[in-house]
C-alpha cells in the first residue's frame, strides 16, 4: 500500500470515528446488526420495481418514433406514438390521484391480493379526468378515418360506458365489436393505473400468483432480463396495465408456471435482443426482451415492432399469453 | 352478449383474425400483408436455458447453461455459455472464477468422458469399459482391504482400515451423499473426504 492511500484511509478512519453514519449510526458500534446480504455486495433482486409514470410513457414515445423508421409497422407505430404522447401530457398536466387509504392496503395484504385490483372504476373522477384529458389533447394527424372515428365514438361515449369498458380491460376482456374503442380507454387506464402504483410501497407489494401484477392484479405484456445493479440478469415481467416490474424466476413459464419444456427462440441472424419464450406445457409464448444488453428496450414498444415475432411463434402453434392492450393481435 | 376477446380466448386461438385485431380495427388494415411478406424470409432459432448446479466446490452455485440445438429435431445440442444464475439464493448470479471458466471444462479436449486405464508399467491410458473399471476396483479394494484390515486393537474391537482413501464428488445430492458415507464408512475406511471441502 502507498503512502498517499494509507493517509487517505488513516483519515476516513478518523472522520468515521468521529461522524458515524450508515445503518445503525449513533446506535454504537456495538448494536450493528449482521447482513450476510450484504455480502460481496450482492443483495436480493427487488420483487418489484413501481413506475414513473412521467419518464415510462416519455420515453416510451420517443422508443415508438425510433422503432416507426424504416418499419413495415411505421404508420402504426407512430400513430402509438401520438397516443402515448398524450398519456404522457395526462400524467405532467392533472394532479396526482388520491393515494389508496391505508383500510384498502391493509385489506388487500390480508387477503394476499394485488392492491389496485378489483378498484370501481365506475364515478372514479381521477380515471374519467384522465381519459377525457386524453381525447381532449390527442394529436393523431394522418390517423386512419377508423382511428379517427373510434376517437369521436368514445368522446361520445356515456361516463357509466367508458367505465364499464376500462373495467373489463382490467380483467382482459376486450369487446370485438369495439376493438378500436378500448385501445383508448386501456391507454387511460395504464395511466390512471401507473399513477397509483407509483404510490405504493414497494417493499410492502407481496405476489399474488404467477403471471399476474402484484400490484394491479393485470397480465404481462411481455418479459424482461434486466442489467440492474441490484438484480443483474434477473427477469422481470412488465404489466400490461400498471407499468410493474416483478419478478418471475427465469426459465420457468409466466403464464401456467411450469418449468419443463421451456425454450427460447429468436429470429435466425437477427436481432437476439427480443426473443419469444415458449412453453411446452401451456403451448403458449411471451416476448421476452434482454435488456441488460439494448437499455433502449421498452416492453410495449419493442412488442409492437417484433410482431415477426408473433407471426413467427404462430407458425409453430404457440399461442401468445401477453397482452398489449395498445397492440391486440387476432 | 358481445362476443369478447379474452387473453382465454387469444391463449385458445379462437381470437378472430386481422378484423379485430387493432391494426384492423384502427384502419392500419393495409400493413398486414407487407408485414406478412416481410417475414417469410425469417426462421426461428431455438435456444435453451437449463438449470445445473457447479460441480467445483460444496458452495453448490446455481448456474445456468445456454445451449443452441433443438432436442425434438434429433439436433446435437452444444452448450455455448455458462453463467451464474440469478435467481439461486446462494449465489445471486455471481460465480467465482472457476464456475466462470466452466464452459471450458465442458469442451476441455483432455476432459474425461469415459473410465480410462494404465496398467501397471505402462505409460499410456486406454479406454475400457465400466465393468471392467468396476471390477478392477473392487478386486483392488477388496485384495487391500483382505491385507491390511485392522480388527481389533489390543482387547478392544475396532474394524479400521486406513490404507485406502475415499475422496465425494462435490455436486452430490444428500441422498448420493448418505450412501456414500455408508458404503464407505461400512468398509471401516476411516479416510474419507470430500471434494467439497478441498
Amino acid at each position: 500500500m502507498c503512502i498517499a492511500t494509507w493517509a487517505t484511509a488513516e483519515r476516513i478512519m478518523a472522520r468515521n470515528r468521529r461522524e458515524p453514519s450508515g445503518p445503525g449510526a449513533g446506535a454504537g458500534f456495538n448494536n450493528v446488526q449482521p447482513d450476510p446480504s450484504r455480502v460481496g455486495g450482492v443483495t436480493e433482486a427487488p420483487f418489484v420495481r413501481l413506475p414513473d409514470p412521467a419518464a415510462l410513457f416519455a420515453g416510451r414515445a420517443e422508443r415508438l418514433r425510433v422503432l416507426a423508421e424504416g418499419h413495415p409497422l411505421g404508420d402504426y407505430l407512430r400513430f402509438l406514438a401520438g397516443v402515448v404522447d398524450a398519456q404522457a401530457g395526462a400524467v405532467v398536466a392533472l394532479p396526482t390521484p388520491a393515494p389508496l387509504s391505508a383500510a384498502r392496503l391493509a385489506l388487500s395484504a390480508e387477503h394476499g391480493m394485488p392492491p389496485l385490483g378489483g378498484q370501481p372504476l365506475r364515478g372514479n373522477a381521477d380515471f374519467a379526468g384522465v381519459l377525457a384529458w386524453m381525447l381532449d389533447h390527442m394529436d393523431l394527424p394522418g390517423a386512419p378515418e377508423a382511428a379517427q372515428a373510434a376517437q369521436a365514438a368514445v368522446r361520445a361515449m356515456p361516463e357509466e360506458e367508458r367505465a364499464a369498458l376500462a373495467s373489463g380491460i382490467t380483467e382482459g376482456a376486450y369487446p370485438l365489436d369495439r376493438m378500436a374503442e378500448a385501445l383508448f380507454v386501456a391507454a387511460a387506464l395504464q395511466v390512471h393505473l401507473s399513477r397509483l402504483a407509483a404510490q405504493l410501497d414497494g417493499t410492502a407489494v407481496q405476489p399474488s400468483a404467477d403471471g399476474v401484477c402484484p400490484a394491479c392484479g393485470g397480465v404481462p405484456v411481455s418479459s424482461m432480463v434486466v442489467g440492474w445493479t441490484q438484480a443483474s440478469k434477473a427477469r422481470y415481467c412488465a404489466c400490461s396495465l400498471c407499468g410493474t416490474l416483478w419478478n418471475h424466476v427465469r426459465i420457468k413459464c409466466t403464464a401456467c408456471g411450469s418449468t419443463d419444456g421451456i425454450a427460447y427462440y429468436t429470429i435466425e441472424d437477427g436481432s437476439k435482443t427480443v426473443g419469444v419464450e415458449t412453453c411446452a406445457a401451456c403451448r403458449s409464448y411471451i416476448k421476452h426482451m434482454q435488456q441488460h444488453e439494448d437499455a433502449g428496450l421498452d416492453p410495449v414498444a419493442d412488442d409492437v415492432a417484433t410482431y415477426a415475432l408473433d407471426l413467427l411463434a404462430r407458425e409453430q402453434d404457440f399461442r401468445r399469453s401477453g397482452i398489449n392492450p395498445l397492440f391486440l393481435t387476432g | 352478449m358481445t362476443m369478447q376477446m379474452s387473453r382465454r380466448t387469444l391463449m385458445k386461438g379462437i381470437g378472430a383474425g386481422v378484423a379485430v385485431s387493432s391494426l384492423g380495427s384502427l384502419g392500419f388494415a393495409a400493413l398486414e400483408p407487407a408485414m406478412a411478406a416481410s417475414v417469410r424470409a425469417y426462421k426461428l432459432a431455438q435456444t435453451r436455458e437449463t438449470r445445473n448446479t457447479c460441480p467445483y466446490c460444496s458452495v453448490a452455485c446455481g448456474v445456468i447453461m445456454y445451449s443452441l440445438g433443438d432436442k425434438s429435431k434429433n439436433a446435437r445440442a452444444s452448450v455455448l455459455h455458462i453463467e451464474g444464475d440469478p435467481d439461486h439464493p446462494v449465489n445471486r448470479g455471481t460465480l467465482c472464477p472457476k464456475g466462470a471458466g466452466l464452459l471450458d471444462f465442458v469442451h476441455s479436449e483432455t476432459r474425461t468422458k469415459y473410465p480410462m486405464h494404465r496398467a501397471p508399467g505402462s505409460t499410456e491410458m486406454k479406454r475400457v469399459s465400466w465393468d471392467f473399471a468396476l471390477d478392477r476396483i473392487a478386486r483392488l479394494l477388496k485384495d487391500d482391504r483382505d491385507k491390511n484390515f485392522i480388527a481389533k486393537s489390543g482387547d478392544v474391537t475396532v474394524n479400521r482400515w486406513v490404507s485406502t482413501g475415499f475422496l465425494g464428488a462435490s455436486a452430490t445430492t444428500n441422498e448420493t451423499a448418505y450412501l456414500t458415507y455408508k458404503v464407505v464408512r461400512s468398509m471401516g475406511a476411516v479416510t474419507f473426504d470430500n471434494q467439497a471441502r478441498v
